[in-house]
């Protein structure tokens, strides 16, 4: 058995550790409220928006462009990817996760480019000899609407010049049970998906477009793609603190257990210690009286 | 009293006005175009530009200028939707920043940069000339 002095370091170093991961804990739980906060600001007009230009491509069958229209089964390539990571690990199975759906999309689409978000993933694919776009960087905490339009004017402008010829998203969804990864496509957009929501209640109401559906939509395109990916950005920085918050309380019950052990042990150790000690000087008299 | 129509006016990070509106003139790609109750139903995209709408709070009407960017308008059924990236209200505009930034953003434009860059500083340009238009427009009047 160690010694009680040394247990009494170990205690001690445990109770250290353990109040960072509760500060982190708390750091986490904090910066989730207010993101969530942000969002919420947002969210009419991003609501509004989409089910706008939802209703403009229902009424734009014949309008082409390459931003809305594509064969459903065919994906044009080169395929670009935009992968939301964290900036830092600590945050159990969540990195990881997100890397697994981006090298599975990776293995569908070999000469897919990858657009990275967060300083673990850049990590991740440096160490593992992926390329990935050099000039995209933009770190994954607190997410804004403004940092969410640059990164979208950025990839707009790839996909204009054709460097990119469909985009698609793995993020990190905390809607519903748990924090899921989902690869969605956003550019060509999915006609059925937009579809899919067509309220059949709804009075069809002719409208008249200046100047024209494409045009407006073109203007509108940019605020678009931020919308999903200003959402996606929190959603996925939402989960990211969720996993860490987890994973911090389960380091804290750990903690907990350890220390409960050590306690015991070390409370053992002094016993022994103290045991000892009385032993020897009893015996220790003993034998100087029968001596005498 | 006069015509009146349902005006909402959203922005990206805020909801601006939920209420009743006598007239209304947009910046769009076509020029200024002004709405008025009875409109009819038609969507349009939003320029960088001054907004200009005559609000009606029930008793009186009060007019209030707006400097906005990208959107669009949609009127159906007597009732106006504004979507636009952002909005500020003139007071809120400081002149001396929003000419730095104009300066900022000429100096980007000359400089040989990327597409994206370029696209990027046009931008900035855009907004920053069309906030120190809403506020010389405002003092002058």
């Amino acid at each position: 058995m160690s010694s009680a002095k040394e247990i009494r370091d170990r205690i001690n170093g445990i109770a250290e550790t353990k109040k960072i991961t509760t500060a982190m804990y708390l750091i986490a739980s904090t910066k989730m409220r207010r993101v969530r906060a942000g969002l919420e600001r947002t969210r009419p007009y991003f609501d509004a928006l989409q089910k706008e230009v939802r209703r403009m491509f229902r009424a734009a069958e014949g309008v082409d462009s390459r931003f809305f229209f594509a064969d459903e089964d065919v994906v044009p390539e080169p395929v670009g990817a935009m992968v939301i990571t964290a900036d830092k690990g600590l945050a159990g199975g969540y990195n990881v996760n997100v890397i697994k759906a981006a090298e599975k999309l990776m293995t569908r689409f070999p000469a897919v480019k990858t657009y990275v978000v967060g300083e673990y993933g850049r990590h991740y694919f440096a160490q593992h000899g992926i390329a990935t776009e050099s000039d995209f960087n933009y770190s994954a905490d607190d997410p804004t609407v403004h940092v969410a339009r640059e990164i979208c004017s950025k990839l707009l402008s790839d996909l204009k010049s054709g460097k990119i010829m469909s985009l698609y998203l793995i993020y990190t969804d905390i809607r519903g049970a748990g924090e899921t990864v989902k690869t969605r496509r956003l550019v060509p957009f999915h006609r059925s998906a937009l579809k899919a929501d067509e309220d059949p209640e709804a009075p069809s109401v002719e409208f008249e477009y200046m100047p024209s559906i494409g045009a407006i939509l073109e203007n509108v395109v940019l605020s678009y793609l931020t919308g999903f990916i200003y959402s996606a950005l929190v959603d996925s920085y939402c989960s990211e603190l969720t996993a860490r918050m987890e994973a911090m309380n389960a380091a804290n019950d750990n903690a907990d257990e350890m220390l409960a052990e050590l306690k015991l042990n070390y409370q053992r150790a002094r016993q022994g210690a103290i045991t000892s000690e009385i032993t020897e000087i009893s015996s220790g008299a003993k034998h100087k009286r029968s001596s005498k | 009293m006069p015509d009146l129509f349902r005006l909402s006016i959203l922005a990206a990070d805020k909801a601006f006005y939920e209420g009743e509106c006598v007239s209304l003139v947009i910046p769009t790609t076509e020029g200024s175009y002004g709405v008025m109750a009875k409109h009819m139903n038609m969507i349009a995209a939003i320029v960088p530009g001054i907004l200009k709408a005559t609000l009606w709070n029930g008793k009186a009407s009060e007019e209030v200028r707006l400097a906005v960017t990208e959107g669009i308008i949609k009127v159906e059924n007597n009732e106006v939707l504004v979507l636009v990236d952002s909005l500020e209200r003139p007071e809120e505009i400081e002149l001396s920043r929003a000419e730095r930034e104009l300066a900022a953003a000429k100096a980007a434009l000359q400089k040989k940069s990327s597409d994206f860059e370029h696209s990027l500083a046009a931008i900035k340009l855009a907004r920053a000339m069309n906030r120190i238009r809403a506020k010389e427009f405002i003092d002058k009047n």
